[in-house]
């Protein structure tokens, strides 16, 4: 976050330079303005092939008919997404994804801020916490849904003999396969997995909020609340921000924990965009539904961004 | 200037680094002709070292041919073959499992291979297991040749456990109602289960639950229409919601190798599970188990599910007649034996590895001669996905009777997708 505003910074002097420059065009300009092509060429190149291909084919496969059975490709206007939108269990996967990304970001948010604010107090064994606290982080997804799956084995695992130590009822429950359950249990995953991002984040943005406006505050009478709310929470609202949406979005599309743990079951209990545009793709191979499925995620995902971006920057509440 | 040629440089060194990423997959003249052969990895067996010495061999009597074996797990194997022939760089010869051959061969990313089979004096269908050469058909056409076969399942059991309940190992129970009556003695909850049995939403679970149903008579797919809606089916798919209760919690979630834990940890007595985890039994099992041919309802016998895995040919191959020649060379009774560790297709070099391998080893041939297959469909996975729905739904308390109508509606819906 420190780099967005550094650059914010620069920007405007260089776009100063940049008009002067526009001024007289000597040769020499020209030469170093070929080369400046030249050498962003290479990276656009690569651009195009890995982002705007695959963008293309998927939007073009989204209108066709094709499957591993009819490879021909046949155009059927918008009848993948028709028959998405009318299909009971495209509503169970909504709601499963609302759910699950609405859940796991704001848990991730209030670990993580609660991460930030106490690693920032000066203990004993600070570093270490700091240091520990990335390690579900960094931990490959796979492996993450695996040890899970084993804390939550019903007569072995120590999630079970825990609750049965302290006398919890849970009579050997299997928490990822029962459906009323499974989609909760994954959540606690990733939300243990995720939210040592967010609490990377706040605490540098917590070490940015200048040490001067709090004082100024509490000689003013605020308290440890008031201080936090008004001042610091502000301070760090465009970290907050950028931090949301890149959790909603990497959340939204994650697709290991649920594939490994409950592949979308019991029933369909679990089943999110990423994991039913997989299903569509390599097993049931129907590349204009998948594809179909794929943009409707998308644009979800977009529309999700750019109202939630607008809201805050209409309210204000969590502005400079 | 100097500048320029540097950034030209770079440009350049960009086109050839892309340039050598595309050109993999030529072949060239009849001289330096490769091949490139993906099969699944089975188990822990090092595949990779048993093709070796028939790469070696192979390169010899075909001279000038470069042989690459690759072989891939099996939980990434079908996405790894399915992106590489939509993308055409597949491999010349590949494994395929035989419920994907219809749909392979539908979607004609796998060449037929009727007019080499009639030339070849190495390969002849009477010499595999039946039901192995039978999965190769699809529209009066032979799509592959099997490279090995097994049948789901046998019935495991802990003997010490059967004991302990004063049950008799040496006759374990073979009528359905007997097994439920066993899974009830068996069951001391929450420490010991009678059955642990898989459910969550697999292949291997519909295989499973495929045995149920096919030894009450009932059956998927006949003649192309959807037969799942049975009295045969629903009473299969009740046996086996009453063996749940006795079957320890979490079954929706438990795939095969969870299942296989259960057993080998002494928490369940009884597992259904192929021969292949024979292997895993002598590593892991502490106690004196042992196989039997699974109960079947009373006057029936038990029909287990077929499966294994076939060599095809990819239809974009530039060497066909190499790739057949290494099929051939694949189907030798030895080649066969060396790189499998399930049981080879070809009849003889099966019984001798089942023989040689497997304990109990009449108990493993009874299932295998009495076995049939799952559905030869080009919509199998939309199939196998309906069935996966009827196990999680009955797992889920919904009665048989209701999860064979909405079973019976999914698969007559893929099935229509082929009119």
């Amino acid at each position: 976050m420190t780099q967005l505003a550094v650059r914010d910074r620069e920007a405007r002097p260089r776009r100063e330079l940049d008009a002067r420059q526009r001024r007289k065009i000597s040769p020499y300009k020209r030469r170093e303005a070929l080369v400046r092509i030249l050498c962003i060429a290479p990276p656009l190149l690569f651009l195009a092939a890995l982002v705007a291909y695959p963008l293309a084919q998927t939007l073009y496969l989204s209108v066709m008919k094709s499957t591993l059975i009819q490879p021909d490709e046949v155009f059927v206007g918008f009848d993948n997404f028709a028959n998405i939108l009318t299909s009971a269990s495209f509503w169970n996967v909504v709601s499963n994804s609302v759910v699950w990304t609405v859940v796991v970001v704001a848990l991730q948010f209030v670990l993580g801020m609660s991460a930030a604010v106490i690693l920032n107090r000066r203990f004993v064994g600070r570093g270490f916490l700091r240091a520990a606290v990335v390690i579900p982080w960094v931990m490959p997804g796979v492996i993450a849904a695996v040890l899970w799956n084993l804390l939550y084995e019903p007569y072995l695992g120590p999630i079970a003999q825990l609750l049965g130590f302290i006398g919890v009822p849970a009579e050997n429950a299997a928490w990822l396969s029962n459906t009323s359950t499974a989609l909760f249990a994954v959540i606690i995953v990733a939300v243990w997995k995720g939210f040592p991002l967010s609490a990377i984040m706040y605490t540098a943005a917590y070490q940015n909020v200048p040490e001067e406006l709090r004082e100024a505050a509490r000689l003013d009478g605020a308290g440890t609340w008031q201080v936090f709310r008004n001042v610091v929470l502000p301070s760090m609202a465009p970290t907050i921000r950028s931090t949301i949406v890149l959790t909603t979005v990497w959340t939204f599309n994650y697709f290991d924990l649920v594939y490994v743990m409950t592949n979308g079951g019991p029933g369909d209990s679990t089943e999110i965009f990423p994991t039913a545009i997989y299903r569509l793709a390599f097993v049931d191979v129907n590349y204009g539904l998948s594809s179909a499925y794929g943009v409707i995620s998308v644009l979800i995902l977009g529309i999700f961004t750019v109202l939630y971006l607008r809201q805050l920057n209409k309210s204000g509440s969590l502005n400079r | 200037m100097k500048k320029v040629f540097l950034s030209a440089l770079v440009a350049g060194g960009m086109m050839v680094l892309l340039g050598a990423c595309s050109s993999g997959d030529t072949g060239g003249g009849s001289e330096g002709m490769t091949l490139e052969i993906w099969d699944m990895q089975q188990s822990s067996k090092d595949v990779a070292a048993a093709y070796a010495p028939i790469v070696e061999a192979f390169e010899a009597d075909n001279p000038g041919a470069e042989v690459n074996v690759t072989t891939f797990p099996f939980a990434q194997y079908r996405d790894k073959v399915l992106l590489a022939m939509k993308g055409g760089t597949g491999p010349d010869v590949l494994a395929l499992d035989q419920v994907w051959m219809a749909e392979f061969a539908a979607g004609g990313l796998v060449a037929p291979l009727d007019d080499q089979l009639a030339e070849s004096d190495s390969i002849s269908g009477d010499d595999f297991f039946q039901g192995a050469w039978a999965s190769n058909s699809y529209e009066d056409q032979t799509w592959g040749v099997p490279l090995n076969a097994d049948v789901w399942e046998q019935m495991y059991y802990n003997a010490d456990l059967f004991t302990e309940a004063g049950l008799d190992p040496e006759n374990p129970p073979t009528t359905w109602d007997e097994w439920t009556e066993a899974a009830a003695a068996l069951t001391k909850a929450p420490d010991q289960f009678g059955i642990s049995l898989m459910g969550c939403k697999d292949e291997g679970t519909v295989v499973m639950s495929d045995s149920f149903l096919f030894s009450n008579g009932g059956s998927i797919v006949e003649d192309g229409s959807a037969t799942f809606d049975s009295e045969e089916n629903i009473g299969a798919l009740s046996q086996y919601q009453d063996l749940l209760e006795y079957s320890p919690s979490g079954t929706a979630g438990a795939c095969e190798q969870d299942a296989v834990a259960r057993f080998t940890s002494g928490t369940a007595a009884m597992l259904l599970a192929g021969s292949w985890q024979q292997d895993t039994m002598k590593d892991a099992a502490q106690f004196d188990w042992r196989i039997a041919v699974p109960p079947a309802p009373e006057g029936k016998s038990f029909v287990g599910a077929l499966g294994g895995w076939n060599l095809a040919i990819n239809a974009k191959s530039e060497n066909p007649d190499l790739a057949f020649a290494w099929i051939e060379s694949m189907s030798q009774a030895d080649n066969q034996a060396a790189v499998n560790s399930l049981i080879p297709a070809l009849q003889a070099a099966g019984e001798e590895f089942i023989m040689a391998n497997r304990s109990q080893p009449e108990v493993v041939l009874a299932t295998l001669n009495n076995g049939a297959p799952r559905p030869l469909s080009p919509v199998y996975p939309a199939i196998s996905q309906a069935q996966q729905d009827v196990m999680q739904a009955i797992i889920g308390g919904e009665s048989p009777e209701n999860a064979v109508v909405t079973a019976q509606g999914k698969i007559a819906d893929a099935l229509s997708a082929l009119d």
